[in-house]
């Protein structure tokens, strides 16, 4: 039924299309706008379905694949195409979007429409970025999703966002910049003058190109991830997003840096990649570390679960450029690297989740209180029984609790560093000390002990729509925790087959 | 009890060792004042010398700051006078035709 229908780009333009729908309907009747809105998404999560179920996950090739002329004098194409690195986070999008569409319903009641138009144009924006197989395809959707979030961040933020919205764009826009170049490079190194990413990845390049096409993708993708010492733009947007920009910009705006790693950096500079991979690994490291202790003495929520999610993302990283010294510790150990690879998958998606309900829980707060501030609260679960129940579900999650979907990455990736060096391993090990410190001692200060605020008593628990936002996130968390195969097998042949293709030197 | 007393005549007799039994060896005051203790210093100077200081004072901050810094220096150079334009248009042509004529290039 679904076979001749071109799903990916239904996926792309049906959340586009709904978004300027929802511009159209106005401000006046904000309700409506919300409708609309909520429809879209839901449709997009629902043709995720047939994309799930008619994946098949004994190839790496690229699947649903679509392909156009768009710019003919420039062989820059319309192609799009998922594989098992793309296809789960085209589906966290999906799942992501609606719940921010619900989150939103109550609290936002100035420019509704164009509120709700500004995260359904996002989303489509997102799974074009995860979907597009021309270079130059990519490079559009990558910067046109910088627009949305500008609006959303510089319209409905806090009291210091024009400043964090600048930040968040230069930083942004100055690694991008350097991305093109090296896009357009590869253009005219290939043969045919093709801006296909795939053909990027056979092309054959000398270490120097290498070397610089790689620091070039660095810093585009270092900034986005982000990466330690590119990282200070993300917990001022944090702070100053509405609790919806927080949740996208968490759950998968991070993502797009760790997908651009496995989809450009390691494919199409594989030498660079193996002779450069101790700068990742430390720089991935310092993350775990530095930024853990730093998460630690915030005094802000957001800015708490911001480094925490940088943190996090550190562990991505670390998985996706050990395969090299595994590879040179153990011999071409495949089984050994694509543990580490998958690894920081599976953490990316459960990072997406995880990270997704603690600025929602945040939000929920927020919303009563509007405080950030950790010393305002305490004692929330005497008048928030049921929120203090999630909060403290997920802020387990956050610090890797077994059983749930943040420790099944950490795990997988701590296991594959002590292939590499014990060093290693050691370091990446802190994080279960720091991100336990850092999550339960945030839920010891602000859920349980003495209230001191007399506005916490006050405090109303979670309203239906709050409920099924955190319940469904919750039943994820839990279910990846116990049950990852199923993520674990869409991705296995993919990154199998990144790995053989990266051990291959491209230097003639 | 037979001999409530009995206790406490030991707790003096052996005030030192119930003075560390009874803080549990004195484990929580090492975990709290000096494991936790030295995470937050820490965390505190990383944060506040490494991300405040160093990455966004110096580098992000500092090097817009350098811009603004350079052209509110330039900016002098737009008066606005024709005169002062005209000025440096011939003080640039001399300059130009003197390198050509000492270099012999025309």
């Amino acid at each position: 039924m679904f076979s001749d229908l071109p799903l990916l780009s239904l996926l792309v333009w049906l959340p586009v299309i709904g978004g300027l729908i929802t511009l159209t309907s106005g401000d006046r009747e904000s309700t409506g706008a919300k409708r609309i809105a909520f429809a879209f998404s839901m449709a997009t999560l629902l043709l995720c379905i047939p994309l799930f179920n008619n994946f098949d996950t004994t190839t790496a090739n690229m699947q649903f694949a679509e392909r156009v002329i768009w710019i003919e004098a420039f062989g820059i194409y319309y192609h799009l195409g998922v594989d098992g690195i793309s296809m789960p986070l085209i589906i966290l999008t999906a799942f992501i979007t609606p719940l921010v569409v619900i989150a939103g319903w109550k609290v936002i009641q100035v420019r509704a429409s164009q509120y709700m138009a500004a995260f359904l144009i996002m989303e489509g924006l997102m799974i074009g970025v995860f979907s597009a197989l021309d270079a130059m395809l990519f490079y559009v959707f990558w910067e046109a999703m910088l627009i949305p979030m500008f609006l959303i961040i510089g319209v409905w933020g806090g009291p210091n966002r024009i400043y964090a919205t600048i930040k968040f764009f230069l930083y942004t826009f100055l690694g991008s910049v350097l991305m093109l170049v090296a896009l357009i490079y590869m253009h005219y190194q290939s043969e045919t003058g093709s801006f296909a990413i795939l053909d990027y990845h056979n092309l054959k390049l000398g270490m120097t190109e290498q070397k610089l096409i790689f620091l070039a993708f660095l810093l585009a993708f270092a900034v986005k991830v982000p990466m330690w010492p590119v990282h200070t733009w993300l917990p001022d947007a944090h702070v100053e997003a509405p609790t919806g920009g927080s949740v996208i910009l968490a759950a998968i705006m991070l993502k797009i840096g760790g997908y651009g790693f496995l989809r450009f950096s390691l494919p199409i500079a594989p030498d660079a990649s193996a002779s450069l991979d101790w700068l990742i690994i430390s720089m991935s490291l310092i993350a775990v570390a530095y930024i853990g202790l730093v998460a630690m003495v915030q005094a802000d929520m957001k800015k708490l679960i911001a480094y925490s999610s940088i943190a996090h993302m550190g562990f991505v990283t670390l998985g996706f450029f050990l395969p090299f010294s595994i590879y040179l510790a153990n011999g071409n150990d495949l089984s050994g690297a694509a543990l580490a690879v998958e690894g920081g998958m599976i953490q990316m998606i459960s990072h997406g989740f995880i990270s997704a309900a603690l600025f929602l829980c945040i939000g929920v707060m927020y919303d009563r209180l509007h405080s950030r501030e950790i010393k305002d609260y305490g004692g929330v679960v005497v008048s928030m029984p049921v929120f203090a129940s999630f909060m403290v579900l997920f802020a387990l999650a956050n610090s890797g609790l077994p059983g749930t979907s943040g420790f099944v990455g950490e795990f997988m990736v701590i296991l594959a560093s002590i292939k590499s060096s014990f060093w290693i391993a050691l370091v990446a090990a802190t994080t279960l000390i720091l991100g336990a410190a850092y999550s339960l001692w945030l839920v010891k200060r602000v859920i349980f002990g003495q209230i001191t605020n007399d506005k916490v008593a006050e405090m109303q628990d979670l309203d239906r729509r709050e409920f099924i936002v955190l319940g469904s996130l919750a039943f994820t968390v839990l279910l990846f925790g116990v049950w990852p195969d199923p993520l674990v097998e869409v991705m296995h042949p993919t990154i199998d087959n990144l790995l053989q293709h990266i051990i291959v030197s491209k230097i003639q | 009890m037979i001999k409530p007393q009995f206790a406490a005549a030991l707790q003096s007799r052996f005030a030192v060792i119930h003075k560390i039994m009874d803080n549990k060896y004195y484990m929580d005051h090492l975990y709290l004042n000096v494991f936790a203790g030295a995470g937050r210093a820490v965390g505190q100077l990383l944060w506040k010398i490494g991300d405040v200081l160093m990455i966004d004072g110096l580098l992000v901050n500092g090097s817009a700051r350098i811009v603004g810094w350079f052209s509110a220096v330039v900016r002098r150079l737009q008066t606005g006078y024709l005169y002062h334009y005209a000025f440096a248009m011939i003080a640039g042509m001399v300059a130009l035709i003197s390198i050509f004529v000492l270099e012999g290039i025309v």
